[in-house]
């Protein structure tokens, strides 16, 4: 009987380990969007496709908003317009852009469950600067992130320049 | 003479003051941003976030410092000081540099009672009651794939004689998808085959309108105002043409639809002098596509044919791959005429325009120049006042064209070489301009954007440009649109600023007599 258990929890060990994508460790997909920025618009459907493509158990997407006048109607309204397939969160107080150490949106940082980010930047390199759009898109950064940690293999620490809407960081004096 | 110099004592202890307070949104910062980015940055406009109060400005506050900073915004592809021309979008250094130190010091409100009053958005036409309206006759949903979309459409005038037309006016059904649109006339039918050939409304054309046309109108950017052509001076819409509007639709995620119209104003009193048409165009390699541009662009039928004598380029119209290039077109005009407007047109490799005319006697005027140029922001630029150019002058364009890896926009990656076509992966290098018959005076008439007629610069109206004149545009000086005080009169291109700019249209009339 005792053996019969050992054996079932082995089983159910090996089963758990070998389901969803079949990594160890889970690692996280922070975005940060500005409801209002075109950038972050442009990249909606960029973001649908990387998530059809690699989201899992262990590759969790979050989309963050960090503007100010952000409020959780702005960001469900975002979500449902540009039928975002993942969770969004609002971050007004600037919580999760301290931690993760984010400037723009849209930027992504990929970190693991210690919030040790493994990669920070831009999607891809759609845009060299502000509105000149590659016709050509020849760098998919976050795509190649994830492709390294669908296969089991944690890249080095990498940060590229993201380009979109600067983040406003906290006002300073409301009234003189 | 007292109190002048006090104020500008003033000015100079507050600019030198190093514990001088920073500036505060209401007082400073609000007027310029009314009157700069709200006409595009405001709900239903295409101007992404609405700018139209206190926290949504200060919420972008660190991105509105880059973007101005920078010069991004308000969007503005012609150098300033290089030639003036009717609504120019720029912002003055130290409207810049008021805005920089607002952000710095944490983006103070400051007193909501100084607050610049929000310039008036008009929702219907700005010019009136329009003579002829037509409309799209159906909606039209772009593709959502964040790729650009250019769809011409093709709209019967059913006018059954010419018409004389003042002004043209553009009236997105989409403010927040249409990013510009190219107006023309066909009367061969050719646009209407190609609308029948393709099962969606329209038919997607890149270049330009991808059929001849017997007419160009002023065309439409977003928070431009359509401008009147002054008295005696206009285009003349032919009997049974179709209207041909080129929409760009901007790169978006998602399949939303627009059907826009244009309001036509036709001229009260009859022309005396029809508008006509001058452009550059490259030497290709058949030759052929060349008489072709000649014969459509260059208006060879009105005031008994062209202007311009010949064309001379430097080179074919070729663009290696791997190369930067430069093109130097010359035209020798044969007779004195009056430019109007001047709109350079090249593709993704472009990269900067430098347009200027020499008179016999070696003078120079600059026409236009743009040293980043963008496709998605092209646009028709009226001058301030009409530029004269005499027989015997030549019109120099230097054009060049990035196709490296360097140029993000270039369609071919790896490059591939480039020439004469209306595909996104060919290349243009068009700049039609307005034209008509010098005649003596043209050079002192200002032109201008939405009613009011010609501008003159007699501000008390006793018939004379004189001292008096020059005293009461002093006084106004500096004034913005926000400002209590502000009059129409005394900002002669209608930009809303009363600025340097307005004092040289000032000091050319007046120095005109
Ligand atoms: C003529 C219309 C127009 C005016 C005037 C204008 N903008 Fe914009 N703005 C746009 C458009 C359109 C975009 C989107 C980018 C594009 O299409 O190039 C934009 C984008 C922006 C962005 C986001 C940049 C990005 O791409 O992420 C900011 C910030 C901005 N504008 C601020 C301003 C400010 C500040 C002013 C005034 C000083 C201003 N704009 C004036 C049309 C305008």
């Amino acid at each position: 009987m005792h053996k019969m258990i050992t054996k079932i929890f082995w089983i159910v060990v090996a089963l758990l380990l070998s389901s969803g994508s079949g990594l160890c460790t889970p690692y996280k997909i922070y975005i940060f969007m500005g409801e209002t920025c075109p950038i972050s618009r442009h990249y909606t459907l960029t973001l649908k496709e990387l998530h059809a493509q690699y989201a899992s158990e262990k590759l969790e997407f979050t989309g963050i908003f960090p503007n100010r006048l952000s409020t959780p109607a702005t960001i469900a309204a975002f979500k449902e317009k540009y039928a975002l397939p993942f969770t969004c969160i609002g971050d007004a107080t600037h919580t999760w852009v301290n931690r993760l150490g984010a400037t723009i949106t849209p930027e992504v940082v990929v970190a693991d469950t210690s919030h040790t980010a493994i990669y920070r930047g831009r999607i891809d390199n759609t845009f060299a600067s502000l509105g000149k759009r590659r016709r050509v898109i020849t760098e998919h950064d976050l795509a190649d992130v994830l492709n390294a940690l669908k296969n089991e293999k944690t890249p080095a620490f990498r940060q590229t320049r993201a380009i979109g809407c600067i983040i406003t960081s906290g006002q300073k004096t409301k009234q003189e | 003479m007292r109190p002048i110099s006090l104020s500008i004592l003033a000015i100079l202890l507050a600019v030198a003051s190093p514990h001088a307070k920073p500036p505060t949104f209401s007082e400073h910062v609000s007027s310029i941003i009314y009157n700069n980015c709200t006409s595009c940055h405001r709900n239903g406009e295409i101007g992404p976030m609405p700018l139209t109060n206190y926290s949504e400005i200060a919420a972008y506050a660190d991105m509105i410092k880059h973007v101005t900073e920078t010069q991004y915004m308000p969007p503005w592809k012609p150098d300033y000081n290089y030639s003036q021309h009717i609504g120019a979008r720029t912002l003055t250094k130290t409207e810049i540099n008021t805005i920089a130190n607002w952000v710095n010091a944490g983006f103070p409100q400051g007193d909501i009672a100084l607050e610049a009053s929000m310039p008036e958005f008009p929702t219907g036409s700005v010019l009136g009651t329009p003579d002829l309206v037509l409309t799209m006759a159906e909606p039209f949903t772009i593709r959502g794939d964040n790729e650009d979309q250019y769809q011409v459409f093709v709209i019967p005038t059913h006018l059954t004689e010419d018409r004389e037309v003042e002004a043209v006016e553009f009236r997105p059904g989409n403010s927040r998808i249409v990013h510009h649109a190219l107006i023309g006339a066909d009367i061969t039918g050719t646009a209407r085959q190609r609308d029948l050939e393709t099962p969606e409304y329209g038919y997607e054309s890149f270049g330009a309108f991808g059929a001849p046309t017997a007419v160009v109108l002023p065309g439409y950017t977003p928070g431009a105002k359509p401008s009147i052509y002054p008295k005696g001076v206009g285009h003349i819409l032919p009997k049974n043409s179709d209207l041909l509007i080129q929409v760009h639709y901007a790169p978006w995620p998602l399949a939303e639809s627009d059907q826009s119209s244009i309001n036509i104003f036709f001229k009260k009193e009859p022309i005396e002098r029809e508008v006509g048409f001058i452009s550059f165009a490259p030497l290709t390699t058949d030759g052929k596509t060349l008489s072709r541009i000649f014969r459509v662009l260059l208006g060879e039928e009105r005031h008994g044919g062209t202007p311009v004598e010949k064309i001379r380029i430097n080179d074919i119209f070729i663009i290696p791959k791997d190369r930067v290039k430069t093109f130097h077109t010359t035209l020798f005009i044969n007779r004195d005429i009056s430019l109007l407007s001047i709109y350079p047109h090249m593709h993704l490799l472009g990269k900067s325009w430098e347009i200027y005319a020499t008179d016999p006697q070696g003078n120079r005027t600059n026409l236009i120049r743009i040293e980043d140029w963008d496709f998605n922001w092209q646009g028709n630029y009226t001058f301030t006042q009409y530029q004269k150019i005499t027989a015997g002058s030549q019109i120099h364009a230097i054009t060049t064209y990035d196709n490296t890896t360097n140029n993000p926009l270039n369609p071919n990656s790896p490059p591939r070489q480039s020439t004469w076509g209306e595909k996104t992966t060919d290349e243009m290098l068009l700049a039609v301009m307005e034209y008509i018959p010098y005649r003596p005076g043209d050079e002192n008439i200002a032109l201008t954007v939405g009613r009011g007629g010609e501008i003159s610069i007699d501000f008390n109206g006793n018939g004379q440009k004189d001292f008096a004149d020059f005293l009461l545009f002093v006084q106004n000086f500096g004034l913005t649109r926000s400002d209590a005080s502000y009059q129409r009169h005394f900002d002669l291109n209608g930009d809303g600023h009363i600025n340097f700019t307005d004092f040289i249209i000032f000091a050319n009339q007046f120095s005109a007599g």
